[in-house]
């Protein structure tokens, strides 16, 4: 009932238009290559600060799943992955824009998209309130236990080296201390600085990182290419539509369980939907030459990753990576804590959020399928054009949610520390995934200990099993990024 | 070794170092108020140092043991382009004015400057470009989000 509810209270105009825009912009942000999700999110939360939060957190989620829709339509029509996520999908996808068959490659990367969006959809609204009741039981400790496991993520946001993202989520820990001791209030790294005494917040540092360091490294890029041939037939026929929506369940069903888990963004759930397309295909030889399953399985994959990542969010308050962690900013910043009382407390605010999801679906599907051309040519818009705009507001974002310009100098910091970061191949994600999680981390832990000592961590079956779980998931993690690609994983650290 | 591994290294331990210094000051600060508490605000800092500083030691001997020759190894440092450290500067320039004239002739100067360093050659579609930006953003952050940018000096 609450869910009906909360699907009825999506259809005003307010939220329908929040949820456009979101799709929208998410869309824009998935063609235009340079520009990610979490640096689109963190340039626009501070302008999504002025609206109420339903309507911000609809605009926010949609920017996130929009981006993996969006970023299908480059990598198929010039070979250029919008995202990361859509690496493979180029692969295929291209091979099929030179034999005609463009038109069919974009509406199975639609398609797909479109269900497991949708099946993602359906498995926050099924599991996410129950999931949430669990966190009921949960105590400091448990969820110390469960921060601790979240921040596994570390591992596979490590581009290559677990040294380089241990140190950069450590670092991230350390730059969420500075300021206030929040129980004693003793001053920390502040060396007498009234701005750093206030500390540091989550805006401006993720839109330095992000923002201005992916304008900063994208501004030394040239004019793309552009898509002028035909796009052929739209609707694939017989044996090949079957094909490519069977791919699409499969990677469906990778990606949704794999979104639950710290760490697997979407674009290593579709490097491996394309690995396991080739190890199941009975012609694995012919990958690379234009087969729909190879481009509808990652697709699916990484929409569906994107989209059961809410449920970890939404239950426990747990990010499973960067553009999570900044939706996760963005509840905090309305005072709502994701979990068990929000289900209770907010129900319209929960409920309008999750049915937006099915709405925006059927808007992706709707703004992917027919205005493709479109996206096509904007895809070539130079970023000398972009740049000083998206500089602009990545200003008044930093500025604007504590009106001081102490802010914009972290934030410009912060982006030249992002650019030589993405320069010397060091990964962004656990530095901010730290940031985000360190306070709470250290809450809870102060809790704990004050409740038990060392001991309380490791006396309850809840923390245990969360402890056991990280050094599963942890090996786990270790020897399935072996299998994807450096290049990908080293990319992947911004999703 | 590379070069770039021993930059790093030394990066890595500054910041350690800092935070075991800044951990160990904290604990040695006798406030009744912290006796009753087992987790400080200094062992917190402390324990994140020293994971760092191990971190930071095993990324050094970890490239160490693969024992990569420093003269060998192709430079791997970071050249910015002269044009990305112009845009930085005028954006740095940008923040620094606005503290001092307020936000509108600053926006004006910074998206002339910028669109000219990206590459809009063309003074009259830079100057068009410019002004249509700086009417929206005034509109949308001043008059329709009332978002209140410092008023400058003057």
């Amino acid at each position: 009932m609450d869910f009906i509810n909360g699907l009825i209270n999506v259809f005003t105009l307010s939220n329908l238009l929040y949820c456009f825009l979101g799709c929208l912009f998410g869309t824009l942000v998935g063609v235009l290559p340079g520009l990610g999700p979490a640096s689109a999110l963190a340039i626009l939360l501070p302008v999504t600060m002025y609206l109420e939060p339903t309507g911000s957190i609809i605009m926010l989620a949609g920017i996130y799943y929009g981006a993996q829709y969006g970023g299908s339509t480059t990598s198929i029509l010039v070979n250029i992955p919008g995202e990361v996520s859509s690496v493979p999908t180029c692969f295929d996808g291209y091979a099929m824009t030179k034999q005609g068959r463009a038109g069919q490659a974009l509406w199975i990367a639609a398609v797909g998209s479109f269900v497991a969006g949708t099946g993602g959809a359906i498995m926050v609204t099924f599991i996410g309130p129950g999931l949430a009741k669990y966190a009921l039981q949960f105590g400091p400790p448990e969820y110390f236990a469960l921060l601790f496991f979240s921040l596994t993520a570390v591992i596979s946001l490590s581009t290559g080296s677990i040294t380089k993202g241990l140190a950069t989520g450590v670092i991230g820990i350390l730059l969420s201390t500075i300021g206030l001791d929040p129980l004693t209030g003793a001053p920390r790294f502040s060396f007498g600085i009234t701005g750093l005494m206030r500390g540091l917040t989550i805006i401006p540092v993720t839109v330095g990182i992000f923002g201005l360091g992916e304008v900063f490294a994208s501004a030394e890029e040239g004019i793309r290419k552009i898509y002028e041939g035909k796009l052929g037939k739209m609707t694939p026929r017989g044996e090949e539509l079957k094909k490519g929506l069977w791919a699409s369940v499969r990677g469906s069903a990778l990606g949704l369980p794999l979104g639950v888990l710290p760490g697997f963004v979407p674009a290593v759930a579709s490097f491996m939907a394309y690995d396991i397309e080739k190890r199941i295909s009975k012609y694995p030889e012919r990958f690379g030459t234009g087969l729909i399953e190879a481009v509808a399985a990652p697709e699916a994959a990484n929409n569906a990753t994107a989209q059961s990542g809410f449920i970890p969010l939404m239950s426990f308050g747990i990010p499973t990576g960067p553009s999570m962690a900044i939706i996760l900013a963005a509840l905090m910043m309305y005072g709502l804590q994701p979990g068990p009382m929000l289900f209770q407390s907010k129900k319209m605010f929960v409920w309008t959020v999750i049915g937006s999801m099915y709405i925006g679906n059927v808007m992706l599907l709707v703004l992917n399928l027919p205005l493709v051309g479109m996206w096509a040519r904007i895809s070539k818009i130079p970023y000398k054009y972009l740049g000083p705009i998206i500089l602009a507001v990545c200003l008044i974002g930093a500025y604007s949610p504590r009106n001081t310009m102490f802010d914009v100098w972290v934030a410009l910091i912060g982006g030249v520390v992002g650019y030589v970061m993405k320069k010397a191949d060091w990964p962004v994600g656990p530095l901010i995934l730290g940031f985000l999680l360190g306070p709470l981390l250290e809450q809870s832990l102060s809790q704990s200990l004050n409740m038990g000592g060392p001991a309380i961590l490791f006396s309850r079956p809840i923390s245990i099993g969360l402890f056991l779980l990280t050094f599963f998931v942890l090996a786990m993690s270790i020897k399935l990024m072996k299998k994807v690609p450096r290049q990908v994983l080293q990319n992947d650290s911004d999703m | 070794m590379k070069r770039a591994t021993i930059v790093e290294g030394a990066i890595l331990l500054v910041v350690s170092l800092t935070g075991i210094v800044q951990g160990f000051q904290l604990n040695a600060i006798k406030d009744p108020q912290r006796l009753a508490l087992l987790m400080g605000p200094g062992t917190y800092i402390l324990v994140l140092s020293f994971i760092l500083l191990i971190t930071a030691i095993v990324h050094v001997l970890m490239d160490y043991r693969k024992g990569v020759d420093i003269v060998s190894t192709p430079k791997t440092e970071i050249h910015a382009s002269p044009k990305l450290i112009l845009m930085i500067a005028v954006f740095a320039l940008y923040a620094f004015l606005i503290d001092i004239v307020g936000y509108v002739i600053p926006t004006v100067l910074f998206f002339l400057l910028e669109f000219r360093l990206s590459g809009v050659t063309s003074w009259k579609v830079n100057t068009l470009l410019t002004a249509c930006l700086v009417v929206s953003f005034y509109y949308i952050f001043i008059k329709y989000c009332e978002m209140v940018f410092p008023h400058g000096v003057f």
